[in-house]
């Protein structure tokens, strides 16, 4: 495995199986905080995922991260702890733009 | 971890040999380590494993302007087990950094719109420059989880012989096979949208024969994207789009993976509606490319080396076409495919184009 990103525990928290919209890249999440937002949690995703927060334009973005034991997709607001068990499965789906400038 | 072990400035220069702009160059090497790692598979020097693994990036100094300036990038991308595999990228890569640059500047009012510049690019040995973890980052780890790749057994050579040749083949691309039903129903599709932009999903298998570890990619069917928003020079994929498209392939239970997508370039119905130059086949306009908005979505929901992207273009001077997009060193660029299924026999318009000569010679 190849570490991308790691920082300080925390003992509320809990492990998640994430994967990107192609589903052909994968990553675990470890000691995400069970009081951290899904909008929280998806930002922190995106950079160690090499996935990009910013459009060409540099607007921000929309991800929303899809929950795949509810076939949901998470809202922003939601608490960790509130709508995710341990190991649970998300997809990260973009609202992301062709276009012909 | 990745090491670069140089920073890079990138420098932009008028058309009359005055330095414009200079500014650090933030090149993602990303791209180029997943095409180059891709490469290794499929000369069987690298496991088929898709993960991001360790790469190292040198500068390879300008043989006029010497060192610090560089021509190209060597990229070494390293296997678990001590395997590596390299590639040559060229200076090319950065020249969307440069075109943003040069964009800026327009803005600034530094740079006359449409006028030419140049860009090239120094590198400063800099051991500090090694892509690490983000500083900023939230209270949770991340590890990457390699997996292996989705491949399926499969005769190249089989495949070689049942397909058309289409586009510009260029030695060292991955070999894609795509059936002629499927550019048929997304060209019908492009149509039905008039003017406004529509797309889907290529869904398909990664395929590697007993003999070789060339790897070739059959696409076997488009999902239509839904729930996107569309207009004349805009498509949106929503997460229902992809969530839709993810439903689709597991009901569809065939054990397919998202091999690329297709989008129409319609656009030019309204631009080219009234075009004075159609009637004597002058029109130059060619709505087929990739724009920068589509190779950010492809980078962002197909960043594997094997991703494709088909255009469907369409317009009243040029007609309908199409081209395929695909990696290559990083960059997504056009390459050539091979279409199945297109020389199907067909009695029935053999048995018409008969009649209809025979008539023809009947009134001579
Ligand atoms: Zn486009
Ligand atoms: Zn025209």
């Amino acid at each position: 495995m190849n570490r991308l990103g790691t920082v300080k525990g925390s003992s509320g928290s809990i492990g998640l199986q994430v994967s990107d919209v192609s589903g052909q890249k994968h990553a675990n999440a470890k000691g995400v905080p069970l009081d951290s937002t899904v909008g929280e949690l998806v930002h922190g995703l995106l950079g160690r995922m090499n996935l990009p927060h910013n459009d060409v334009s540099g607007r921000p973005l929309t991800y929303q991260a899809r929950l795949e034991r509810e076939g949901r997709h998470l809202h922003a607001s939601e608490v960790v702890g509130e709508s995710l068990q341990e190991d649970d499965r998300i997809v990260l789906l973009p609202d992301v733009d062709a276009g012909c400038r | 971890m990745s090491q670069s072990g140089h920073r890079y400035t990138l420098e932009i220069i008028s058309d009359s040999g005055e330095l414009l702009d200079q500014l650090a160059a933030d090149i993602n090497w990303e791209p180029p380590a997943e095409c180059t790692r891709f490469t290794g598979i499929r000369r069987g020097q690298i496991p088929a494993v898709m993960a991001t693994g360790e790469r190292v990036v040198q500068p390879v100094w300008h043989p006029k302007l010497e060192r610090p300036y560089v021509c190209e990038f060597y990229l070494t991308v390293f296997g678990d087990n001590g395997e590596q595999v390299s590639a040559e990228i060229p200076l090319s890569y950065v020249g969307d950094l440069a075109r943003r640059a040069s964009a800026r500047l327009v803005e600034k009012g530094v740079l006359q719109a449409g006028s030419r510049f140049h860009y090239r690019v120094f590198a400063v040995e800099d051991s500090a420059a090694t892509q690490s973890e983000p500083s900023a980052a939230p209270s949770f780890s991340v590890e990457e989880v390699p997996r292996a790749l989705p491949l399926h057994t499969g005769c190249l050579l089989d495949a070689l012989e049942d397909g058309l040749r289409f586009g510009t083949m260029t030695a060292g691309d991955m070999p894609v096979f795509i059936p002629h039903h499927v550019l048929t129903e997304a060209s019908v599709l492009a149509r039905q949208a008039g003017a406004n932009e529509t797309g889907g999903i290529l869904i398909g298998h990664l395929l590697r024969g007993p003999g070789s570890p060339e790897i070739f990619a059959k696409i076997t069917a488009q999902i239509p994207a839904k729930h996107t928003r569309t207009s004349l020079t805009k498509l949106t994929f929503t997460a229902d789009t992809w969530a839709a498209v993810r439903g689709a392939i597991s009901q569809r239970g065939q054990d397919e993976i998202q091999l690329g997508w297709w989008h129409s370039h319609s656009f030019l119905k309204e631009l080219c509606r009234d075009c004075e130059r159609r009637g004597d086949g002058t029109c130059t306009t060619n709505p087929s490319f990739v724009s920068v908005e589509d190779v950010a979505l492809h980078r962002t929901c197909f960043p594997r080396a094997f991703s494709l992207a088909l255009v469907i273009s369409d317009s009243p001077c040029g007609g309908l076409g199409w081209e395929l997009f695909g990696w290559r060193c990083g960059m997504v660029v056009s390459r050539g495919f091979h279409i199945t299924e297109a020389l199907q026999p067909a009695p029935r318009l053999v048995t018409a184009s008969i009649v209809n000569r025979e008539s023809q010679h009947g009134k001579n």
